[in-house]
């Protein structure tokens, strides 16, 4: 993979190679665990039934996840959505497809290195 | 127990791990999966925690309320706690800091960021937990140092006094029975009438001990006078007088010596311990509760051990007679208090008395 490829999916790896001491395995098995979280499928169902305090709530634990693992594009579309949140609002439609659309790239790209065992920390 | 351990709490197995990769290297590292667990683990090794690093959203008891906890409990005080929290709002980082956090840290942070101030908060913690120490320590020494130098004082005191005694031809018990019986009434005084005196145990300290120098004035009285075996001319008796005013001159003198409270304490007794109630009393004709209680509490006591004492020119009085001059006031009025003081304390003050007794 070459790094643009990094770059497109939203994925920081020179900070998260600092954060994660150069440690890749464990590095890696965090990546790979994200598709499987549980945070987004949940938010998500709380935001279509306007359960707002419970979606802030699993929403911020999934961008506190999101951001150590240098996903900055999920961390971003996250923040927008957990900021509208925190307000006691729901996020409207266009921050809702950005974070989706953000977290489905993610999802498929990190499913993709995880197929093609990649070594990420040079 | 060397504090060297980073405690983790965070529900995050992400979080966990991570920080346990920062840190591993130059501490131990726990980690905890909520408040509860935090608390149950600083209940069993706080002495080993050297920080903690605290999510802030955790099922069970969540970071915020254990920060409370732990502030409330007073371990904030000595293990500092850093907040790491996906959080960024400056109203979250400003409850945090407010509840007792040292420093807020959000998410994504930069690896050597979060070591340096960690680092830097772990020393800042032991430097002034060592100073703690020395500060106590010092505090201790001088507090001895000062317990020492009373000591002293208070023997250079009780040496001056003594030379009264000598003089005067008086027992050698004198002093310790004056000082004695003093602490015996302002301790019945206090217990008696706590709400008009508020004699506390300081005080009483320095009355007991500046009762000693109550007579110091003599040491200016001629022997001829001092020591005549009949009995005094008015002039001669108005010499006589003059130890009060002469005594509280010699206690300016030994200020040096004196803290101010003791200072004022002594004055007091030195020039009022001869005035009386009803304003006949010398030099001053100070009346009533003008009197200053120091001396009111040493011209009952002064009376009372003269009476009981030989004198050169007439025998000691028995007991129950001397109570009975002070308490009809044929030695002069005092008050309904020290009275009724002096009545209540009398079986002490004899007991007290009868150690002394040939």
């Amino acid at each position: 993979m070459e790094d643009r490829d990094y770059i497109e999916a939203g994925l920081d790896i020179s900070s998260a190679e600092e954060r994660f001491m150069r440690n890749e395995t464990i590095y890696l098995k965090h990546l790979y665990k994200f598709p499987y979280n549980q945070n987004y499928e949940r938010g998500m169902q709380m935001i279509r039934e306007d359960n707002v305090l419970g979606a802030f709530e699993e929403l911020h634990s999934l961008k506190g996840i999101a951001s150590n693992l240098s996903l900055v594009r999920v961390q971003s579309t996250c923040s927008d959505v957990v900021e509208m949140l925190r307000k006691g609002k729901l996020p409207v439609q266009e921050q809702i497809i950005n974070f989706q659309d953000a977290y489905d790239a993610a999802v498929q790209f990190i499913g993709r290195m995880e197929k093609e065992q990649v070594h990420v920390f040079d | 127990m060397e504090r060297d351990t980073v405690l983790v709490v965070d529900d995050e197995e992400q979080n966990r791990d991570l920080l346990n990769l920062i840190f591993e290297k130059d501490y131990k590292v726990a980690t905890c999966c909520n408040g509860k667990e935090a608390l149950e683990y600083l209940t069993k090794k706080h002495r080993s925690v050297a920080i903690i690093l605290l999510d802030l959203y955790m099922p069970v008891i969540d970071g915020m309320a254990l920060l409370k906890l732990l502030k409330m409990k007073g371990v904030t005080k000595y293990i500092p706690v850093i907040i790491i929290t996906a959080e960024q709002s400056p109203e979250k980082a400003i409850e945090c800091y407010d509840k007792g956090a040292v420093d807020f840290i959000p998410k994504p942070f930069v690896a050597v960021v979060v070591k340096g101030h960690v680092k830097n908060i772990i020393e800042l913690y032991r430097s002034k937990h060592e100073l703690e120490i020395i500060v106590n320590q010092q505090t201790k020494e001088i507090q001895e140092k000062n317990t020492e130098l009373h000591g002293y004082n208070d023997r250079i005191l009780e040496v001056m006094s003594s030379i009264v005694e000598f003089r005067n031809l008086e027992s050698g018990n004198h002093i310790k029975k004056i000082k004695g019986m003093t602490r015996i009434m302002a301790e019945t005084c206090n217990k008696l009438y706590p709400d008009v005196y508020h004699l506390t145990p300081e005080t009483i300290e320095i009355m007991e001990s500046s009762s000693a120098l109550h007579d110091i004035g003599k040491i200016a009285i001629s022997d001829t006078i001092l020591l005549k075996p009949g009995r005094l001319t008015a002039d001669e008796f108005e010499v006589i007088k003059s130890h009060t005013t002469l005594g509280c001159e010699i206690i300016k003198v030994i200020e040096e010596l004196q803290s101010k409270n003791y200072l004022e304490i002594s004055y007091n007794i030195c020039r009022h311990h001869h005035e009386r109630y009803d304003g006949k009393g010398y030099p001053d004709n100070l009346e009533g509760e003008d009197i200053p209680i120091e001396a009111q509490l040493v011209s009952i006591v002064d009376a009372y051990e003269s009476l009981i004492g030989d004198r050169v020119y007439r025998d000691a009085y028995d007991k129950d007679k001397a109570f009975d001059i002070i308490m009809t006031g044929e030695c002069g009025v005092f008050s309904e208090r020290m009275l009724n003081c002096f009545s209540k304390a009398r079986p002490i003050i004899d007991a007290f008395c009868s150690k002394f007794d040939d």
